[in-house]
């Protein structure tokens, strides 16, 4: 039997809101264009080799979006603008750069059927470092984009069930942006795409728990423009029943002198299938990269699917880089281990999942989320 | 009377027969060294013995007091009292040695149906056991075993034997890898341990650890087989001539 699989069709159709569509910055055109040249993405293609991106297709088809939930802010020196708000438009100079209307026609589409987006821009400020929260609705469409000025701090906790979001983030000089994300069980297909420029000696720490959802996928997206750039990436996601977890991480080091290190670690249970394409590019330019990227697996069930590839591109020749993805069983060693210590096998099995999984999720609110807290 | 009781013990690992009839007794109050050859067996013995999966026991026996080795899960051998020090101690990042060993005590005390160690009681256990065995308080704070030197990992071992407070102690190679200074201190916790009520069965290659811990008996292992028992005299014979005449005799 042939099977052939249909592509869902982008309509062109915008159902952004009047009030958002008459904003000149948000250049719709280009969005367009973007879906009308390339159309949707089809599913087999390399980026969509192990998931079906019609879902996230028809979800944008379908509209009918819940109205938004704003993000909150801890402290007054981070500012959160309505895309629609009049004094929003000094992100005209940002928007779009970092994710480019054109790198993706899922980000495109995206644009195209926004429901709400909002602008941040954190200043410096003393004391605690202030907390953005991005509580989106499951049903929903959003765009943020995110600017650390130069020396600022900010901390952003993104808690998601669902939906389609872009997030443009810009560090800028000597700023750090810590970014916490939780992701809860989802019915709804999930997308996003978070792309982050970092500047000179900028610091970005990502770290994200992800439980299994009917469809997920994350594609992040980190740029490296600046010298002594700190990158740290670090993920867990423990999936169960017949869930779905797409992770496209890449990292572009564009210029000399910078640090990025990726580590994902998930446990994959069920009949869930977890799939994770990691990739460092270094630039010809980008001497001096300390780069390194290490995916982890462990299979909890015979049906259960994991299809990792680590990726290194490298064209500088002074570069210390490595990358590597696994997946298996427990450690038979570790879980007898356990055993002579007189701790009951299932007792083993759990804590053994627990310390791997910790080993990348060190908050308490992403152990809790993937059962693993102590 | 005896607590652990081994006859005629044959064991094969991937259908290749590794021990070839065993008969040990150990009494309470007692330390025993068992010596010889790298391959002889020695540390199948002590892996049979916990309960290792891949160690198929095809005839004999093994009693740890009333209790049938064999027939026991071994989490249940643990928690009936018997302890393997393992000779390549197993990392688990991610696991804190705190988390691990009060996992371990806890599951000891639920299945004697006793009162879990409070919170507190436990630490100042723990706190107490560190200095004894001069590790830096942190060590607790860290994956099990994750990144430790030779000389940590096998004192790792040691606390782990002291907290549970095992019946029979089996110590699988504990001294290899280690320093001199980390030997004495290795030693003088093997001793701290040591009761009339409780054996340890120490496995090993150099005489040198039994400087410090003096058995009672000294067991002589070749080709699966215990080929000679003698007291402590016997470990010197060995350091000084090497097992050649044995092998011949």
């Amino acid at each position: 039997m042939v099977r052939t699989h249909v592509r869902s069709a982008m309509s062109s159709q915008r159902q952004i809101s009047r009030e958002l569509s008459t904003l000149p910055w948000l250049d719709l055109e280009s969005a367009q264009q973007t879906v009308q040249e390339f159309g949707a993405p089809r599913f087999r293609s390399e980026p969509w080799k192990y998931t079906n991106p019609n879902p996230f297709v028809d979800f944008l088809n379908a509209g009918e979006f819940e109205s938004p939930r704003p993000p909150s802010a801890s402290h007054e020196s981070v500012e959160i603008l309505a895309f629609s708000d009049p004094a929003a438009t000094w992100a005209a100079k940002s928007f779009g750069t970092i994710a480019g209307n054109n790198s993706s026609t899922l980000t495109a589409f995206n644009l195209l059927n926004l429901s709400s987006g909002f602008v941040v821009q954190a200043q410096p400020a003393g004391g605690e470092v202030p907390v953005l929260t991005i509580e989106s609705a499951p049903n929903s469409c959003e765009r943020f984009l995110v600017v650390v000025r130069a020396g600022a701090q900010l901390e952003i906790v993104e808690k998601t069930a669902g939906g389609n979001r872009v997030i443009e983030c810009l560090i800028e000089q000597g700023a750090t942006l810590v970014h916490k994300r939780l992701q809860q069980p989802a019915t709804l297909a999930d997308y996003s795409h978070v792309v982050t420029r970092l500047n000179d000696n900028a610091t970005y720490r990502f770290s994200q728990s992800s439980t299994g959802s009917s469809l997920r996928r994350n594609e992040i997206v980190v740029e490296i423009q600046g010298q002594g750039v700190n990158a740290n990436l670090e993920g867990g996601w423990r999936l169960h029943d017949q869930t779905h977890l797409d992770s496209q991480v890449t990292v572009n080091h564009l210029t000399p002198g910078s640090e990025s290190r990726l580590k994902f670690h998930g446990v994959v249970g069920g009949k869930s299938r977890a799939v994770f394409n990691g990739r460092i590019h270094i630039a010809r330019d980008a001497q001096g990269t300390n780069a390194h990227l290490d995916n982890k697996n462990i299979l909890t069930s015979n049906e259960a699917e994991v299809y990792a590839k680590p990726e290194l591109e490298i064209y500088a020749d002074d570069v210390k880089c490595s990358h590597g993805a696994t997946s298996g069983q427990l450690d038979g060693n570790q879980i007898f281990y356990l055993l002579t210590r007189g701790i009951e096998r299932t007792h083993a099995r759990n804590l053994l999942l627990g310390g791997f999984l910790r080993e990348v999720v060190s908050d308490e609110s992403g152990a809790r989320l993937l059962g693993v807290a102590n | 009377m005896s607590l652990l009781e081994i006859s005629d013990l044959v064991v094969s690992v991937a259908d290749t027969e590794i021990l070839r009839g065993i008969d040990l007794t150990v009494n309470a109050g007692e330390i025993h060294a068992i010596m010889g050859p790298n391959g002889s067996g020695k540390s199948t013995l002590t892996s049979a013995l916990a309960g290792r999966e891949e160690y198929v026991v095809d005839s004999g026996s093994m009693r740890l007091g009333e209790a049938d080795l064999a027939s026991l899960e071994p989490e249940e051998r643990s928690q009936r009292g018997l302890f393997l020090a393992f000779q390549y101690p197993v990392e688990i990042p991610g696991v804190t040695n705190i988390e691990f060993l009060k996992t371990a005590l806890d599951s000891h005390h639920q299945a004697r149906g006793c009162e879990e160690l409070s919170a507190v009681d436990f630490m100042r256990r723990l706190r107490e056991l560190t200095k004894q065995l001069e590790l830096d308080p942190n060590f607790l704070k860290r994956g099990v075993n994750e990144a430790f030197s030779g000389g940590e990992k096998k004192r790792n071992e040691i606390l782990q034997m002291l907290c549970l407070n095992p019946r029979v102690a089996l110590l699988d190679e504990t001294d290899s890898g280690l320093d001199i200074d980390a030997l004495q201190v290795v030693a003088q916790g093997i001793n701290a341990f040591h009761r009339p009520t409780n054996a340890v069965v120490l496995v090993t290659h150099y005489q040198r650890l039994l400087n410090y811990v003096t058995p009672d008996y000294v067991h002589v292992m070749l080709d699966g087989r215990i080929v000679k028992s003698g007291d402590a005299s016997l470990a010197l014979d060995l350091e000084e001539r090497g097992y050649s005449w044995l092998e011949q005799a």
